[in-house]
């Protein structure tokens, strides 16, 4: 048996030693407030040795501006102490000898030495605890910006496809708040009746053996509002996991403008594609069956012209010539109606080498280029991707037009080169003839628009308006550059494709 | 038809449609004078006096122009451009009506829209036309 001193002794020692060794602060103050104990963790928190704090004020150890209130809850609290965490609810602070003002958790303890009151004060440094707390409310705060301002409908649900997480976009698009759905199941509410069966299955299935096939991609399907009514969604549903729990994350946008959208665009395209069939073959056909009158008139006033030939009345062989040369003109008008709405109607691409095609409109002009005496420069022009018959009627209409329109008693001096561009060939076609006034820069490519009279020179002002076409066929452009008087300059640009070489 | 106009100016660059127009006139004998242009190049140097008309000769000043609108380089339009810079004592008396086979009717508002055109009509000229506009805007010579 030990005796009484042996037992104090021994819980003396014991305390003592978990006075020393204890890894949490502690403070002994006396009623006056006045420090009579410190261990040595208080020490190092501190930054004070025991010594130095060996009947000082407690409020040594309290920032400054809290020194007073504290001496008030102290003096209040020997009124009638017992043992309790303080500053429950508040935030709590001290001071260490460098004037380090830091966070604190307290508990307080007293026992009774005598006739005085004692108070154990158990401090905590809790600056890193409130730092990883500021920490975890900033990224709260974020994730909840987020989720409040996202433009998609964030709904989280749990393994039993009940819904966790439901943001204000949701509550916009589907209609319920967050606090009238949350734990609803999602199929008895925004999935459409035809999905539920297949969601429950899916959700059951991915559970059990992790088998997917609408996870973790965009997929459209249909979802139900509060009113009932079905609307097309974009959905992408993300698997995830937060401490050994399985949730899944949905993000939701309402596609129902963009699918009308889609639809009118479609339906217009579609319109878009049928006026224009209805136009070219408006053309053809009208064209076409102008020529059918026309050959009746022709063939009248031939037959009028053998029977009055030797009529004297020089009236009526003016009257069947104005009938002549009026139908005459209209069949050519005709004719390039009709050619012009037939331009690439059954077009294929294929390799041209524009080098060959102008060696080839030059040899058909052989008799005009020799009669007008026009030299024609070529530079080294490429292989391009386009529709054959066309690409040369355009190089024959620009350079025949360089030929007719010379100045008069000058030969044409014509030259035609190509440059490369990022995505298109740039050709250009130069000559020294009577030049265009700049307003006519755009009329000139119109259907039947002239700037001569017929008298001065001949044509139907078909020539441009196919040039414009078929450089539109190849998704190119042209227009003219030109000085009255001095020439002009056409320009044109044919869609460069990959396989384009450029022949050196 | 108790006076005739002075004289009537047609700018037409279709010859066919000059003459027939000439020769309804004439035959109608509601003019001393019918003049045929072109052009309305041609038009404006008639009534300036300059270019091909520049011979010394006087040139009657028109009552009545008709006006094409189609015409190869400057167009109906253009020629209006040019013809409300013109002094008033080249502008003539004048009534300007456009003659078109346009069936564009943006043609026909537009004409309504310009101070200078009193009449829209259709190619080809009847007589019945004619005598419309003179009795209404020369009504002594009706």
């Amino acid at each position: 048996m030990k005796d009484q001193n042996e037992i104090l002794l021994e819980n003396e020692k014991a305390f003592k030693s978990l006075f020393e060794h204890a890894t949490i602060s502690i403070l002994v103050t006396d009623e006056n407030g006045d420090i009579n104990l410190v261990n040595p963790n208080a020490e190092k928190l501190f930054g004070y040795t025991r010594d130095e704090l060996a009947g000082k004020p407690i409020e040594l150890l309290i920032p400054e501006p809290l020194r007073d209130i504290h001496r008030h809850h102290r003096q209040h609290y020997f009124n009638a102490p017992k043992a309790r965490p303080m500053g429950l609810g508040k935030d709590l602070f001290a001071r260490d000898k460098n004037g380090r003002t830091f966070p604190v958790e307290i508990s307080l303890g007293y026992y009774k030495l005598g006739t005085k009151n004692m108070a154990v004060a158990f401090i905590t440094d809790v600056s890193e605890r409130k730092k990883a707390e500021t920490i975890l409310r900033a990224s709260e705060e974020t994730t909840r910006l987020i989720m409040n301002s996202a433009l998609d409908a964030i709904i989280c649900i749990d393994t039993e496809g009940c819904i966790t997480v439901w943001n204000p976009q949701a509550e916009k698009i589907f209609g319920w708040t967050e606090a009238e759905i949350k734990g609803s199941r999602l199929s008895d509410t925004i999935i459409p009746e035809q999905y539920r069966a297949l969601h429950e299955a899916g959700l059951k299935r991915y559970l059990t053996t992790r088998e997917h096939n609408v996870i973790n991609k965009l997929i459209e399907i249909t979802a139900l509002n509060r009113q009932g009514k079905e609307f097309p969604i974009e959905l992408t549903i993300i698997p995830m996991r937060q401490k050994d729990t399985d949730f899944f994350c949905a993000f939701i946008r309402d596609i129902t403008e963009k699918r009308e959208a889609e639809v009118r665009q479609k339906e217009y395209a579609e319109d878009l594609k049928q006026k224009n069939i209805e136009l070219e073959q408006f053309a053809y056909v009208a064209s076409h069956d102008l020529q059918e009158p026309l050959r009746t008139v022709s063939g009248f006033v031939e037959l009028l012209k053998r029977h009055y030939k030797d009529q004297s009345d020089e009236n009526v062989t003016k009257y069947i010539n104005y009938i002549t040369d009026a139908s005459d003109r209209m069949r050519r008008l005709v004719q390039d109606l009709l050619d012009y709405s037939r331009l690439g109607r059954e077009r294929i691409l294929e390799p041209i080498d524009c080098n060959h095609v102008v060696q080839q409109v030059l040899n058909d002009l052989t008799m005009a280029v020799q009669e007008s005496g026009a030299v024609v420069h070529i530079d080294r022009l490429p292989v391009i991707a386009g529709y054959a018959t066309e690409m040369k009627q355009l190089f024959q209409n620009l350079i025949s037009n360089s030929i007719k329109f010379r100045k008069p008693g000058q030969p044409a001096v014509i030259s035609i080169s190509a440059m490369p561009a990022e995505e298109y060939w740039k050709f250009k076609i130069t000559d020294n003839g009577i030049g265009i006034e700049d307003k006519y820069w755009e009329r000139i490519f119109i259907i039947f628009q002239r700037l001569h009279t017929k008298n001065e020179y001949e044509g139907t002002g078909i020539g441009l308006a196919h040039c414009k076409k078929i450089a539109e066929l190849h998704n190119g452009k042209i227009w003219v550059d030109s000085t009255p008087g001095e020439g002009s300059t056409f320009y044109f640009t044919i869609r460069k494709r990959n396989t384009d070489p450029w022949r050196a | 038809m108790k006076q005739k106009l002075m004289c009537i100016l047609f700018i037409d660059d279709d010859e066919p449609t000059n003459f027939l127009n000439q020769l309804l006139v004439e035959e109608m004998g509601c003019a001393h004078h019918v003049q045929v242009v072109t052009s309305g190049r041609e038009a404006l140097e008639y009534l300036t006096g300059t270019g091909s008309f520049d011979n010394g000769k006087q040139h009657p000043r028109p009552d009545l122009i008709f006006l094409d609108i189609n015409m190869p380089g400057m167009d109906g339009w253009e020629f209006l451009q040019h013809y409300q810079k013109l002094p008033p004592n080249q502008k003539a008396n004048i009534v300007m009506v456009m003659l078109t086979t346009s069936l564009n009717p943006d043609d026909e508002l537009a004409a309504q829209e310009n101070v200078e055109i009193s009449g829209f009509e259709n190619k080809p000229l009847q007589p019945e036309v004619i005598q419309k506009i003179i009795s209404r805007f020369f009504p002594e010579s009706c």
